[in-house]
């Protein structure tokens, strides 16, 4: 009985001796890191210039040497001394702190100055192994996948190609070994175009194209990019420039620019009534602000066609110079809490009418798909 | 003394270990949940800005412009500030019932789309317009026009119903260019045919273009065919096949014109 006791005693004082010996262990972790952080910060500040250390010096002036040069052997390795110079004394050194005291308790502590933490670190860095640096090689965005991207691309884009072919081949009034030629070198152009467009696509763009998006948002009035449709209009319009005779692109042209205005005059008059639903314009403010519109128009920060079509709660934005001059302050008021769209948005060729129930179709009638064009009915219906 | 003292450090250390434990715990948990704030609520709510509605703004345009066409007197425009300040507050109050029901709540992931669905009713009558047909507001206007102010009031809506469908016509044509590309000519003449030959719709809504669309649908082709020549009227007339699927569609919802 009296040996189960003592036993007991002896187990008992094992285990806990035991556990003393795991917390003293987990203190000394704890103070070791609390110790190196204290080094690192005091490293971090020190400057290759000598300067006095900040523990319990003297006040006597101190001598500023001049800091190693980067690469310069040191001369001796590092000692922790004495220093009679400076007036510091370096190595362990007994500090005064209340017991027990985490930041002390076990932990040796040495005083070193900057000068000396500076020729470290010039050594180390003269230790450091050479790394050989090789040119990153540019990452092509999307690299495996593209050629769907081009696929996609492409079908999104063809059919704007194939409608302005079919708006010159119109304008010229061309004859059918004309237009063969014309689409051949639109074809030509535009293969060379796809690859270069798709290179200036944002990668997120190609994603998104990728996963079968038929449009995209591109700038936020600090970005100047070009729409495909009208990168593709003045692509064709070279063509036409070289094929045709001064008289068909005299007229061509002219088509064009009128196309054009007819564009902006019908953008800036949605964009007037989408904004007349909420803010209530008198006939005279319509007037200004439609005047505004026309004067101010900037092609890069105007709206697409397309965003007056795709959500009827989102307001197409324009600069705010264009409109507000031209609202009362309630109107100012109300307009500050629409609903705007930044940047403009394109859609692919065909999806516009799509939106109509014309499953993206366009017109081909210059035999872009061959001879005989996919999209004309065998007979029409009320025949 | 010295094994209490290293019996209370150990008992420290465990106590710590614990409250480790348990923080890691609710992290790992909390990852899957969402949190409504204030913000998400709005921006859900009240679209793109976030920002909520500015009721005495909106109601004076509404007054300004009722009075632009009608004249209205000082008592007409009291009476409707009033019925309009009792649209905005009685949706003010669903939302302020919804606020207090889903914001500064956590919710499961896949509980995101219901919250989302109890709040789209409430923003879709925010974008819709707080002070249309159904409102308190319209219907004290109706009662307190006079006939003469009445009749001013609905010539001038008259007047803006025809530009917006003037508008509508030129999209629609600008967006029929897109897939059949059309001459100067061709255009402006399409354009007067519309004009002449089709209405506005009955009501503004989101179909106004799809208005213009049916209603083209419903043209003879002798109309068309001295404007469009054989391979684009057959491209138009696909269209059309398709839109006249959606006539049923927009007569239910009263916005086509007879």
């Amino acid at each position: 009985m009296i040996e189960g006791v003592q036993l007991q005693h002896r187990i008992g004082r094992r285990l806990l001796s035991m556990m003393e010996s795991i917390l003293q262990v987990l203190k000394r972790g704890a103070f070791a890191g609390s110790f190196v952080v204290a080094l690192s910060t005091i490293a971090s500040w020190s400057k290759a210039v000598d300067q006095p250390a900040q523990v319990a010096a003297p006040a006597r002036p101190v001598a500023v040497l001049a800091p190693a040069p980067a690469g310069k052997p040191v001369a001796r390795a590092i000692r922790i001394d004495v220093s009679p110079k400076t007036g510091v004394i370096n190595g362990k050194q007994l500090l005064p702190v209340l017991y027990p005291n985490p930041l002390a308790f076990n932990v040796d502590w040495f005083v070193i100055n900057f000068a000396d933490a500076a020729r470290a670190r010039a050594q180390v860095a003269k230790r450091a192994p050479v790394v050989r640096r090789i040119a990153p090689r540019p990452q092509i965005a999307n690299g495996p996948n593209q050629n769907a991207i081009q696929n996609q691309v492409r079908r999104v884009l063809e059919p704007m190609l194939k409608s302005e072919l079919s708006f010159a081949a119109r304008c010229g009034n061309l004859n059918p070994d004309e237009r063969r030629k014309l689409v051949a070198a639109g074809k030509e152009w535009f293969d060379k175009f796809l690859p270069e467009y798709i290179k200036g696509m944002d990668p997120n763009q190609q994603q998104m194209m990728l996963q079968g998006v038929q449009g995209v948002w591109f700038g936020n009035r600090q970005q100047k990019t070009e729409s495909p449709r009208d990168q593709i209009q003045a692509g064709i319009a070279k063509i036409c420039q070289a094929q045709f005779t001064k008289e068909q692109a005299g007229i061509y042209l002219e088509e064009r620019v009128k196309r054009e205005n007819f564009i902006r005059q019908t953008t800036i008059e949605n964009l007037v009534s989408r904004i007349d639903e909420k803010l209530k314009f008198s006939p005279e403010q319509c007037k200004r602000i439609t005047k505004s519109l026309n004067v101010h128009w900037d092609k890069d920060q105007a709206p697409e066609l397309e965003s007056f079509a795709i959500n009827n709660n989102l307001w197409p934005s324009v600069p705010d110079g264009w409109i507000v001059p031209e609202l009362t302050p309630d109107q100012q008021a109300v307009m500050r809490r629409m609903s705007a769209t930044t940047g403009q948005i394109w859609f692919g060729g065909g999806m516009f009418m799509g939106m109509m129930g014309n499953n993206g179709a366009v017109l081909d009638d210059v035999g872009f798909d061959g001879d005989a064009p996919k999209n004309e009915p065998q007979q029409p219906a009320d025949e | 003394m010295r094994s209490w003292f290293s019996i209370l450090a150990m008992l420290r250390t465990v106590i710590a270990a614990f409250l480790v434990f348990g923080c890691w715990l609710t992290m790992a948990s909390g990852q899957n949940r969402f949190v409504m704030e204030e913000n998400q609520f709005n921006q859900w709510l009240y679209g793109g800005t976030g920002q909520a509605i500015d009721q005495d703004s909106e109601v004076t345009l509404m007054i300004e412009f009722v009075d632009r066409a009608s004249h209205l007197t000082n008592e007409q425009k009291d009476k409707l500030r009033l019925a309009g300040q009792g649209d905005y507050a009685r949706f003010k109050q669903d939302v302020d019932d919804l606020h207090s029901e889903v914001v500064g709540k956590s919710y499961d992931q896949n509980e995101i789309g219901n919250i989302y669905q109890k709040i789209q009713p409430l923003s879709t009558r925010y974008q819709a317009g707080l002070l249309g047909d159904k409102s308190l507001f319209s219907k004290v206007l109706q009662q307190i026009l006079t006939p003469a102010q009445r009749e001013e009031f609905e010539a001038a809506e008259a007047e803006r119903r025809k530009d917006r469908h003037a508008a509508k016509i030129r999209l629609y044509v600008a967006s029929l260019e897109r897939s059949c590309p059309l001459t100067s000519v061709q255009r402006d003449a399409l354009i007067e045919l519309l004009q002449k030959e089709t209405q506005p719709p009955l009501r503004r809504s989101e179909y106004d273009m799809y208005v213009v669309a049916v209603q083209v649908a419903n043209l003879p082709d002798a109309k068309l065919a001295p404007i469009l020549d054989k391979k684009q009227l057959a491209f138009v007339q696909q269209n059309m096949r398709q839109m006249r699927g959606m006539e049923a569609h927009l007569k239910r919802i009263g916005v086509l014109p007879k």
